[in-house]
């Protein structure tokens, strides 16, 4: 089974935060860089390309994509 | 003739040994009571051969019902379902359609084509009015209005209806997306959507969770588990090897299935399974290329070929691939491929359609190209165009046309397109055919006439009028370079041309405020077009009726306009000739003709009702010049509910025009009902119009006049003035010669100037107005100007003069039954008709008895009437006996009885504006104008009065 994983998406410019709704269970964090960064955990790659896709739908640029494990809860 | 791609709705067959997956099947059994499902997983997954198992079983356990409730009938409210209609208790069957998307079909016309035919086949009652939308000569600004009458459709169905929309993710086009959310938000429960996806659509599907309105299927319940991989393995692929090696393998692919699929293809034949199993790794793109090079290798040459060939066709069956590669017996290769699982997958029961797996379509083509096709002496043009011939044969004309331009055959594909035209236009496939024509090659396109004029015609209506210009010059060219014609059909042919892109250019004229040059070109293209082009003939009237119109020759306007009515109706064009009768309406009403303009509403409402197309955005100005007429006959409840409804059609199609003009109509409404308040808000919205659009000038003045009336009334002389100033009007009569055409306009100066106490400028004045409206045969204006010229003979002290004005304008106005004109005009009217009154001839005295009843008990001091009566329409002179219109008052619309039926089954102002696809706002002013018709004030009394009078 492929877990879940954390990733943080990064895009140009401050995203407001009412969009939440619409990037399925990712935070929006704004950075102090004034980039937004997009964070939360995705169940699979139908759910990480969804949300890229989105920002793309948006006219977003898109920065930068990382991901990690879901740190296992104690 | 099939002009839609037929195997966009081929639903795949499930293959007889497929692994059962129960968990899988129960859990999508769930979406029966959800408004969504959505299966989500990259390619290989297994979601088409899932989802078409569960179609099937469906179909054979027929009827199912899940687990107790029926499917609700209402809302997004996510509430328990309530007042369900009975007929929903018990689906009769689940009907399915299904629905393959590609990239073609981001444009959301397109798209929703496809759908609404999707739809029809499955539930042959739904989507009439959307199908006659969609074929509009005016097409929907947005897809909205097919959207809100698909639902409307929908919430009929006595039956479950599951539409499938597979490949979701070739949908890039945010209003697909839009109209996708709005469809599901507002569908009623017995409809489910089922998403087959790559990636996650953008819809707010965490709401939609908590609300528990959707079902999801993903990529970790797709995979296998360990006794499914096993079963598949060691079953369906017969497979010799031990369950540690099914362990090793379901472990190494994750449950990925095209990897077990590939892993077992390639160990049928491997010597060495235990060493096989262990070298297997690698990501799915790897393992793809590296096993479907292995499992191709071990393939008879002539199977291998068969796959690179067939591999350039998107859908295929034995028959096509004989025409297309030139060989027989590829029945016997297709079922091979079946039964060996060398994905293909089976299409639609009867007919023998294939495709193959994604995946192995895109690597074969690939590969095709590496290999090099001319290996079996076909190149892939060959291939392409005797696929095309293939579907003209079957009249499959957009496969043929597709396949036609792949093999870059232009001449070809120019005379397909063209014998085509009709069919495409008449469903409204502008993108799709631009698109086309985009892809020919300049030469080939210029060539031909009727494409040039095509191309004109569509750059037309997206509102590209220099393009359209020039493709518009591209058709001449293309005409006058036709080789010397043949045959009469070549000579008819082309006169066909000539007639519409005479049409067309007549068109651009108009679009161009050209008015001088319109109504020169439309009369010489009537004398030299033959009369054999009705269809072209037709719509040049109708132009011209427009331009003749605005050139204030409302007589000829008349004239040609209700020639254009019935040569367009013979033509077909039904969507055109429903506008003559509709501008027929309103040049009557210019004309001081009211029954004639009430009748040819009549007209255009039952051609519309006979068409189905009354629902229509494009009815909003029909509307409009309904409740113009219903307001001067004092009707202020009905003409304000036309208004109404004239807003709601426009805001369907995002057309401000019509808005525009419906807010400035409303006004004199509240204006007379003492509203203000909504008087205001009629102006801020109407100025708030004219400066958020580009509006033409006539209509941008129209709108003006209605305000600078209020402004009059209300004092605010400044504002007025500076208005005058603006426009260029001059407050000198004798300096303004140029009164033809703007008698509206110094009607109202002519009032700013008696307001200022300058009455003898203002009778010169009035008198140079009426003679120019009386001129033009404006004799609405021209009664309304003498009805005011009347008060200012008074004012001036010619009481004389006053009484004979007014028994003139009385004796012109009496046979339409004019009303709000003299009421409009306020107390000092009433007196004078008052007095005036027993002085009349018989039949005016009747009609002035009449008109003081509306004019209602005002004040003490006036002359009290006979009877204090509510405004009642002119009883005595009722304006359209035969056909009820009186009673129009008191009925309550169609829309207003749907509203009541909900409150009767209980449901919330909020529930039925979701049901009724309405914002609550709209549906609280329906149930107002429900009170307001029935007397009541509640929702209970309105029930019981409904009852009594038999509504319910």
């Amino acid at each position: 089974m492929e877990a879940p994983r954390v990733y943080e998406i990064r895009v140009k410019g401050h995203l407001e935060t009412n969009w939440a709704d619409w990037f399925d269970g990712l935070e929006i964090i704004h950075e102090a860089t004034g980039d937004t960064l997009l964070r939360g955990t995705l169940i699979d790659q139908p759910a990480l390309f969804g949300n890229l896709a989105r920002i793309q739908g948006l006219g977003l640029t898109l920065l930068s994509i990382n991901s990690r494990d879901e740190p296992s809860g104690p | 003739m099939s002009i839609l791609l037929e195997s966009k709705f081929f639903q795949p067959r499930p293959r007889q040994e497929s692994v059962v997956r129960p968990r899988l099947l129960e859990q999508l059994n769930l979406g029966l009571q959800r408004k969504l499902i959505l299966v989500l997983a990259q390619a290989g997954f297994g979601k088409t051969t899932l989802v078409a198992h569960w179609l099937n079983t469906l179909a054979q356990a027929d009827p199912i019902l899940p687990t107790g409730t029926p499917p609700s009938g209402t809302s997004s409210s996510g509430a328990p379902p309530s007042g369900a209609p009975p007929s929903d208790a018990l689906p009769a069957s689940v009907k399915t359609a299904w629905l393959s998307l590609d990239e073609n079909d981001n444009d959301p016309l397109r798209f929703f084509d496809y759908l609404i035919t999707g739809l029809q086949r499955a539930e042959p009652a739904v989507g009439h009015q959307a199908r006659s939308l969609l074929a509009a000569p005016q097409p929907p600004a947005g897809v909205e209005p097919l959207v809100v009458s698909l639902i409307n459709d929908l919430t009929r169905l006595s039956n479950h209806l599951i539409l499938i929309l597979d490949d979701y993710h070739t949908i890039t086009s945010q209003e697909v997306h839009q109209a996708i959310h709005t469809f599901i938000s507002h569908a009623p429960g017995c409809f489910h959507l089922m998403i087959v996806s790559r990636v996650e659509p953008p819809l707010p599907l965490t709401r939609w969770r908590i609300q528990r309105e959707v079902v999801e299927i993903r990529e970790n319940d797709l995979r296998f588990t360990l006794d499914e991989a096993a079963t598949y393995l060691l079953e369906t692929m017969r497979c010799s090897i031990s369950r540690a090696e099914v362990a090793a393998l379901e472990q190494r692919t994750e449950g990925w299935i095209v990897g077990l699929h590939l892993a077992a293809l390639s160990l049928q034949s491997h010597p060495d399974a235990t060493t096989f199993v262990s070298d297997f790794t690698g990501s799915h793109a790897y393992l793809v290329d590296y096993l479907t090079e292995e499992v191709l290798q071990r393939q008879p040459s002539h199977i291998q070929e068969f796959l690179f060939q067939t591999a350039l066709l998107t859908r295929f069956c034995g028959p096509l691939c004989d025409a297309a590669i030139g060989r027989t017996g590829s029945q016997k290769i297709l079922e091979y491929l079946e039964r060996s699982h060398l994905f293909v997958i089976p299409l639609d029961n009867e007919r023998g359609w294939y495709r193959y797996h994604h995946l192995f379509a895109e690597m074969l083509r690939r590969r095709a190209q590496e290999h090099g096709l001319q290996q079996g002496g076909q190149c892939r043009a060959e291939i392409y165009r005797r696929a095309a011939q293939w579907h003209i044969e079957k009249e499959l004309v957009m496969e043929a046309i597709e396949y036609a331009l792949a093999a870059e055959e232009s001449d070809f594909t120019a005379q397909l397109i063209e014998s085509n035209l009709l069919p495409l236009l008449a469903r409204g496939q502008f993108i799709t055919l631009l698109q086309w024509l985009n892809r020919l090659p300049a030469i080939v396109l210029r060539a031909n006439p009727r494409l040039c004029a095509t191309r004109a015609r569509i750059a037309l209506r997206q509102h590209e009028l220099d393009e359209a210009e020039k493709w518009l010059e591209a058709t001449w060219s293309a005409l006058a370079a036709q080789p010397d014609q043949n045959t009469d059909k070549d000579t008819s042919q082309n006169a066909e041309v000539m007639g519409e892109a005479s049409a067309i250019r007549i068109d651009l004229a108009l679009n161009r405020g050209q008015i001088a040059e319109t109504i020169q070109l439309a009369n010489r293209a009537l004398e030299e077009l033959p009369e054999s082009l009705i269809h072209a003939r037709g719509e040049i009237l109708f132009f011209l009726g427009i331009a003749y119109y605005w050139n204030d020759q409302v007589a000829e306007a008349v004239n040609v306009t209700s020639q254009a009515a019935h040569l367009l109706t013979r033509a077909g064009d039904i969507l055109t000739a429903l506008f003559s009768w509709v501008n027929l309406c309103r040049f009557s009403q210019t004309q001081g003709k009211m029954r004639e303009a009430m009748a040819a509403l009549e007209e255009a409402w039952s051609f519309a009702v006979q068409h189905n197309v009354q629902h229509l955005p494009l009815m909003g100005s029909f509307h409009n010049n309904r409740g113009e007429l219903l307001y001067e006959w004092n009707q202020l409840d009905a003409a304000e509910e036309n208004f109404l409804r004239a807003i709601d059609l426009s805001e369907q199609a995002r057309n401000p025009r019509t808005r525009l003009r419906s807010y400035s109509l409303l006004l004199p409404i509240y204006q007379a009902r003492g509203q203000h308040d909504k008087a205001e808000e009629s102006v801020q919205r109407a100025l708030a119009h004219t400066r958020q659009y580009q509006l033409p000038a006539n209509i941008l003045d129209e709108c003006r006049r209605t305000i600078i009336r209020k402004w009059l009334e209300d004092g605010n002389m400044a504002a007025v003035a500076a208005w005058i100033v603006n426009r260029g009007l001059s407050t000198e009569p004798v300096d303004a010669p140029v009164i033809r055409g703007l008698e509206a306009e110094y009607f109202l100066v002519a009032r700013y100037l008696s307001a200022q106490n300058n009455l003898p400028a203002a009778q010169t004045l009035l008198e140079k107005t009426a003679a120019s409206a009386h001129a033009a045969g404006k004799m609405t204006a021209y009664i309304a100007i003498q009805t005011y010229h009347v008060l200012l003979l008074q004012q001036l002290g010619d009481a004389r003069a006053a009484h004979k004005l007014m028994a003139h304008v009385l004796e012109m106005a009496e046979p339409q039954a004019f009303v709000r004109t003299f009421v409009d005009e306020g107390k000092a009217m009433q007196s004078l008709l008052a007095a005036l009154q027993p002085r009349l001839a018989p039949r005016l005295q009747s009609y002035v008895k009449t008109l003081l009843q509306a004019f209602g008990p005002l004040s003490p001091e006036s002359v009290a009437p006979e009877k204090t009566a509510p405004v009642q329409p002119p009883r005595a002179t009722p304006p359209i006996a035969a056909t009820g219109e009186i009673a129009y008052v008191e009925r309550l619309s169609e829309r207003e009885l749907e509203v009541l039926r909900l409150v009767d089954e209980g449901l919330s102002d909020s529930q039925i504006a979701a049901k009724l696809v309405l914002a609550t706002g709209t549906v609280k002013r329906h149930l107002n104008n429900i009170y307001g018709k029935l007397g009541v004030h509640t929702r209970t009394h309105a029930l019981a009065r409904a009852r009594t009078l038999k509504l319910l």
